[in-house]
């Protein structure tokens, strides 16, 4: 077990260099392909007349004019080591380790934009992720144990209505209802939940309907299917033939069994989710880590896009790891 | 270029008309008639009453404001900030050494504020002294010295702050040490360039500025804690991130582009300041992104009033056909202009130019770009509310219902010697969409009298700086028409045109000056301005010479359709800075 676990962490650290040299190549290229100075992307502006001497003693205090393999082996030292950024104005920034560069255009490092979206991703993604796990399976199981019942059939074709509704549709529907119409809510902000945790509760709500709505919708289905094939086997019969009772082997057998993939699944989309809540970051108004890559992208500010995309690469990576090793546990045949 | 941004931000420039008097420099205060916005004279409520008035009187104080924003501001530093609508919060806490006492309406009062009078000149106008009154202080109880008025100035020549902002009309005309960088860089200006005598503060400049009292009416001009700045940790470009305020209000909490809050200043007395007078305790402004959920809280009162955007299509549709609402709604004229250029280098012959003028359908542009309620047909180049604004300037009248005049097209270009038309290629801005309409109503406009006009995009972000801003890519793309707009830095010729259709302002690359115009009659009317001689007549000249001169086509006349909660009191829109977004340093709410 220790020998597989540490064969996964080194094929982690092999996953992240290897995104971060995707990343730091298309930084290295955008400036080449767009005929544009590096600084521009670096610092979100050109300061300085092309070819004068302070854009040139800019480029070279950024590194601009060494070899690529050398930019590239400064900006991943600098992520452990910390760094300073200069102006050329008189200013000079610390950014403290792990340093994923400085935002020019917000006035910031990326490690610390980080650390104010994350908090917002994280309580979007894992409130909407226990809510879509509890529903999905619940509905999932309930279709199952009673296929082709009205619960089945109504639970199928809500599921199949959820799935085929997207984020930008539901979002506003459940503002027009609970906000507009209702006014059980009003104007909620996002408020860290050490702060006020019935604010958090009450800013957060929505948001986790609306995700729960769409991704509990597929693992309804996906918990009905692998059910009805898990009720299906050989062993499940034995065990009722046993005389076990039937919530028990529905829940310590099947349902067991059944929940292996689905929970697969289930890391892996969480992990996804905490970089693509964009949309509903937009629908309900948050600073999260997908409005952070957007308006990343949007002002064309190249080190807030690298650190978010390798923020969410190492969650991404650091679920698929956890996964393994869960599963590894659970099924001792994935060790071999 | 500060207009730049002042374009980018999406908001269409209200208009103002301002006058000057015979010699500007000598004055600080100017009316001017111009266009009218619509509202009754003198009301206090009503569809676009505030406009022109002040909505619901009242002196009552209290209460919290909410705002709401689709953006964050480009800055809070006054020096580097080039939004209208976050010129206009920088009145919540900045005071400049002048600034706008009236805001709404057609004419502006520029008048002083952290001055004790309007500056005083030398006989050519190339030294200006100001002098600060006593008892201003800053929000830690400090007082505010001419020597923080001279730092905000040396901050102007920092790279990544003076240089986003509208600082350049001071720094290409004091006169500093050559590659002076900023106090950062370089320390402080010596006395050659800006001295200080007890409370007075003396600008020596290298040439006639004499429009220095409008400078000093933006707030880049508004002073910075000497050295200081917002404290340890917020110096250089990090003071956005916690700005002093000797203003009325000042912040409260600042969350970047998510909220700010503003709450009444302590150390502000209403002795010192003849310009504001606040009501309300707090200003919240939210920051959200989702225009239509922003709309429907303006709807339902959650927000009084949108900081910065117009109302979107929906809500615009439902104010307009619900009296309850509409009455709450006000449509301020812009100071901001849709034109389009024609270029000389790629269409030479000024009969060409003139067939497409004459048979542009400016009627239909209107309704692409939003209708009667986003602006006004422009047949004539000064907008409302610059002087020299006259709408019987009208060089090439394209017919009376505005769609154009095709017999005279195509008489133009007979006389051009192509009666069947020629083939040329309009660019426009692929950002945002209306403006492709825009080209393709052009295009459509154009087809009428055989000049085939192909349509070229350029992304937004390039537009103006290599695309249509640069004098050779036009003329090897062959781009003979392009869509522009435009909104003044500050309402005065200089500050709307010299950009536009100055020769000094022609460069390779960012170049505002599309057509590349370099007539001696407009370049001499704005040398005038400067140098404080130029009277109504030039400008009216100014205006005519412009809207003749075929590279130069107007076409709309901006407006701006806001709401505003009832519960609001002491409403007015902020037309010389904001672009008709209301002024809400003097704003309350109803108890």
């Amino acid at each position: 077990m220790l020998r597989f676990i540490i064969l996964r962490l080194i094929g982690m650290v092999a996953v992240l260099w290897i995104v971060s040299l995707v990343t730091f190549a298309i930084f290295y290229m955008a400036p080449t392909l767009s005929h544009t100075n590096p600084i521009y992307y670096f610092m979100g502006r050109v300061p300085y007349k092309p070819g004068s001497p302070q854009l040139a003693a800019l480029e070279h205090q950024y590194g601009f004019d060494l070899p690529v393999y050398q930019q590239y082996w400064n900006w991943l030292t600098h992520i452990f080591t910390g760094t300073t950024y200069g102006t050329g104005n008189g200013e000079v920034f610390t950014c403290h380790a792990p340093c994923l560069g400085y935002s020019f255009k917000l006035h910031d490092t990326v490690t610390h934009l980080i650390v104010l979206a994350l908090p917002v991703s994280i309580s979007i993604c894992v409130g909407a992720a226990i809510l879509w796990l509890i529903g999905g399976v619940l509905i999932g199981t309930v279709s199952a144990l009673k296929p082709r019942s009205v619960a089945d059939r109504a639970g199928m074709l809500s599921s199949l209505v959820a799935i085929s509704l997207p984020i930008f549709f539901t979002g506003p529907l459940l503002l027009l209802i609970f906000e507009y119409k209702l006014h059980w809510l009003s104007n909620p902000e996002y408020t860290p939940i050490t702060q006020d945790p019935a604010a958090w509760f009450r800013s957060m709500i929505l948001p986790w309907i609306c995700l729960a709505f769409l991704y509990a919708a597929m693992y309804a289905r996906m918990t009905r299917s692998n059910m009805l094939e898990t009720l299906s086997e050989d062993y499940m019969r034995t065990a009722r033939s046993k005389g076990l009772r039937r919530r028990k082997v529905v829940v310590k057998h099947g349902l067991r069994a059944a929940l292996t993939p689905v929970a697969t699944i289930f890391a892996m989309d969480v992990a996804m989710l905490f970089g693509t809540t964009v949309i509903t970051e937009q629908i309900f108004n948050f600073r999260g880590l997908g409005w952070l890559a957007l308006t990343g992208i949007n002002s064309q500010d190249l080190p807030v896009i690298m650190g978010v995309t390798l923020v969410a690469a190492l969650v991404i990576v650091v679920c698929n790891v956890l996964v393994d090793i869960l599963y590894a546990v659970i099924d001792p045949r994935v060790r071999l | 270029m500060m207009a730049t941004k002042r374009l980018l931000t999406g908001v269409i420039a209200a208009s103002a008309t301002i006058a000057l008097a015979a010699c500007g420099s000598t004055t600080s205060t100017s009316t001017t008639t111009g266009g009218s916005t619509g509202a009754s004279p003198g009301a206090t409520s009503g569809f676009d009453a505030a406009s022109n008035n002040i909505v619901n009187p009242s002196t009552t104080q209290g209460g919290t404001i909410n705002l709401v924003s689709d953006q964050d501001c480009d800055s809070w530093d006054p020096a580097s900030t080039y939004y209208g609508f976050c010129w206009n919060l920088q009145r919540l806490i900045s005071r400049p050494l002048m600034a706008y006492k009236k805001v709404n309406g057609n004419s502006y009062t520029v008048a002083p504020d952290l001055a004790t009078g309007p500056g005083k000149h030398n006989a050519n106008d190339t030294e200006w002294t100001y002098t600060l009154k006593t008892g201003v202080k800053w929000q830690n109880g400090k007082p505010v010295t001419p020597q923080d008025v001279k730092y905000a100035v040396e901050r102007l020549y920092t790279s990544g702050i003076g240089d986003l902002g509208p600082g350049f009309y001071l720094t290409n005309e004091l006169k500093a040490p050559k590659g002076y960088a900023g106090p950062y860089k370089s320390g402080d200006l010596p006395d050659s360039s800006i001295s200080i005598k007890g409370q007075s503060i003396t600008f020596h400049l290298d040439k006639p500025f004499g429009d220095m009292d409008y400078f000093m009416a933006l707030p880049a001009a508004a002073p910075v804690p000497d050295k200081t700045e917002g404290g340890p940790g917020f110096t250089g470009t990090n003071y956005t991130k916690h700005v002093m305020s000797d203003g009325p209000f000042m912040i409260k909490s600042y969350k970047p582009n998510a909220s700010i809050d503003f709450v009444r200043n302590p150390d502000w007395s209403q002795s010192t300041d003849d310009i504001r007078h606040p009501l309300a305790n707090e200003i919240d402004v939210t920051i959200d992104t989702n225009s239509d959920d922003a709309d429907q809280k303006l709807k339902d009162g959650t927000y009084d009033a949108s900081a910065h955007s117009p109302v979107g299509t929906t809500f615009q549709a439902q104010l307009l056909t619900d009296s309850s609402l509409k009455e709450n709604a006000d449509d301020p004229a812009s100071a901001f202009e849709y034109y389009m250029s024609i270029i000389p280098s790629v269409i030479p012959n000024k009969y060409c130019r003139e067939a497409v003028e004459y048979a542009t359908n400016k009627a239909s542009i209107l309704q692409v770009l939003g209708g009667p309620y986003a602006g006004e047909v422009a047949n004539s180049a000064t907008p409302p509310g610059i002087d020299g604004y006259d709408t019987s300037i009208n060089p090439f009248p394209p017919g009376s219902d505005n769609t154009g005049d095709l017999n005279a097209a195509k008489a133009a270009l007979a006389k051009c010697g192509k009666p069947n038309g020629f083939t040329t290629k309009i660019a426009y801005r692929t950002t945002p969409s209306s403006w492709k309409k825009w080209a393709v109503t052009e295009q459509a406009a154009l087809a009428r009298v055989g000049i085939k006009a192909d349509l070229v995009g350029g992304s937004a972000d390039s537009y103006f700086n290599t695309f249509i801003g640069s004098p050779a890519n036009l003329k090897n793309q062959g781009l003979g028409i392009t869509l522009n707009d435009w909104g003044a830095d500050y309402p005065k010729p200089y500050g709307y045109w010299f950009f536009i259709a100055d020769g000094a302002a022609i460069r390779p690359t960012g170049n505002y000056n599309t057509a590349s115009m370099n007539d001696p009659v407009v370049n001499g009317i704005l040398d005038k301005e400067l140098a404080g001689t130029a009277t109504s007549a030039d400008y009216t000249k100014l205006n005519q010479q412009i809207s003749g001169s075929t590279t130069f086509m107007p076409v709309i006349f901006a407006k701006n359709l806001y709401y505003r909660n009832p519960r609001l009191t002491n409403v007015t829109s902020n037309n010389a800075e904001a672009m008709g977004v209301y002024d809400f340093v003097n704003m309350g709410v109803s108890q």
